[in-house]
């Protein structure tokens, strides 16, 4: 098989990540933070080591670096946390359900009001439509550094200079971008939520948050973090109060691994040959009766939405699946994206990783050229 | 010499510390508290500086910390 879906999680892994994993299970037995003795504390050091290595990466204080177990609960940490008093939130018309739903479910329960800020087609109209949704009683905005239908990058900085002048929190969400882009705490970001299996390449079950600590995060969740035990009071600092409970140890070492490979390959590196590939796939088709969904003038991330003429996307993924290659069709956890493009039935989408090749992606474009 | 003993308020900012404190060269061991504080079990850093010193890197770092006492010790 062949793995196209790398946007829905990178596979395959760098060794070094499995070897990592089953290392973690055999000798890093530990509760990290909890006791002293040493098997604990040679945990508490490798998470100690990927917290660094995640800060690093992002251009954040360790401290502020929260281990999660995904990005949609990174995300519903950040977007329940912030609006625990009320407001007013603003979400981008791309946003996947992991922003909009938790947007959506406090505002069912009247616990916050949200507005949806249409992605334009330039990224000029995009930051000014969010502009145009701020009132006084706004107290966040979240939108994705880049949707994960069509991969495009959004006007993230833009967003983040208009957010910090007007005092509302920015939550970015990173799930496709990091690793591909050169994100920082410094673009402007207040809360950066990812993943750690996609473009970092770490293992299922790690996420991430980061915060620059400008706006408190209520927690989601209470519970044992390893400090202050004697006080009923959940602990008001990071990490620990958003990391209760026992963490995903294994996964979280494993994923020092997985950050170490895209410092070694670079971010650049990443980005350029899987974007070369996205062209090539581009250009492989042209000719065919397929519908892109790219426009000119925005740019994307290493992800391509097609779909081809009077070919349900399901039937299109089911058939490449029997020939081999395994893309994602649907609506990717993201309707609202597909009401901006038109896309009711949904797309296929095409997302390489740093593992897949020319010659894999020629083998793909011919295989749908010789089936439709 | 002096010893500092400094009181954190979880693990990772004692980690922290000591990152940041042997970096400048002092040497510096993170323990756990004997007894456990007012706050229950917590985690303490040893350095082999003094309490004015330590404070002002700590500061410096904006590293937080919950409580700071040293002592003269013998050699």
């Amino acid at each position: 098989m062949i793995n196209f879906d790398n946007a829905a999680t990178t596979f395959p892994k760098p060794e070094s990540v499995s070897e990592a994993l089953s290392d973690a299970v055999r000798r890093y037995g530990g509760n990290a933070g909890r006791g002293g003795h040493s098997l604990t504390v040679s945990t508490t050091r490798k998470v100690f080591d990927t917290r660094q290595a995640a800060a690093d990466l992002f251009g954040a204080k360790l401290e502020n670096t929260v281990f999660t177990f995904n990005c949609t609960h990174s995300l519903n940490l950040a977007i329940q946390g912030i609006m625990s008093g009320g407001g007013h939130i603003i979400i981008s018309g791309i946003e996947h359900n992991s922003a909009a739903r938790p947007v959506y479910a406090m505002a069912k329960k009247k616990r916050c009001t949200f507005s949806i800020a249409e992605a334009a087609d330039t990224d000029e109209q995009t930051a000014e439509n969010f502009k145009k949704l701020i009132r006084r009683d706004t107290k966040a905005v979240v939108c994705t550094i880049a949707g994960n239908v069509t991969g495009r990058i959004m006007p993230y900085k833009k967003i983040a200079a208009l957010c910090k002048e007007k005092n509302i929190c920015f939550i970015a969400d990173g799930a496709q971008a990091c690793g591909i882009l050169d994100i920082k705490m410094s673009d402007g970001i207040n809360i950066l939520c990812t993943s750690g299996h996609k473009g970092l390449y770490g293992p299922a079950g790690t996420g991430i948050l980061i915060s620059d600590c400008k706006y408190y995060i209520d927690p989601l969740m209470q519970g044992g973090t390893g400090s202050s035990a004697f006080n009923l009071k959940h602990p008001d600092f990071l990490p620990d109060s958003l990391e209760s409970g026992t963490l995903n140890t294994v996964g979280i070492i494993a994923l020092k691994k997985g950050i170490d490979f895209v410092n070694k390959k670079t971010i650049s590196a990443i980005y350029k040959h899987e974007d070369s590939l996205c062209r090539r796939f581009i250009k492989g088709l042209e000719g065919t009766d397929t519908a892109i969904y790219r426009k000119e003038g925005l740019s994307y991330v290493p992800v391509v939405s097609f779909n081809i003429n009077g070919v349900q996307p399901e039937q299109a993924a089911e058939m490449l699946n029997k020939h081999g290659f395994c893309l994602r069709a649907g609506l990717h956890c993201a309707p609202l994206a597909h009401y901006s493009l038109g896309t009711e039935d949904g797309t296929v989408r095409f997302s390489p990783s740093v593992f897949n090749n020319s010659s894999q992606v020629d083998k793909l474009v011919k295989t749908i050229k010789n089936i439709w | 010499m002096y010893k500092t003993f400094v009181r954190m308020p979880s693990v990772t900012h004692a980690m922290s510390a000591k990152k940041l404190l042997s970096a400048k060269g002092l040497r510096c061991d993170i323990k756990r508290s004997i007894k456990a504080s007012k706050n229950g079990c917590s985690h303490y850093i040893i350095v082999n500086a003094d309490e004015g010193y330590v404070r002002e890197l700590l500061d410096s770092y904006s590293i937080p910390y919950t409580g700071i006492s040293g002592e003269a010790v013998d050699g």
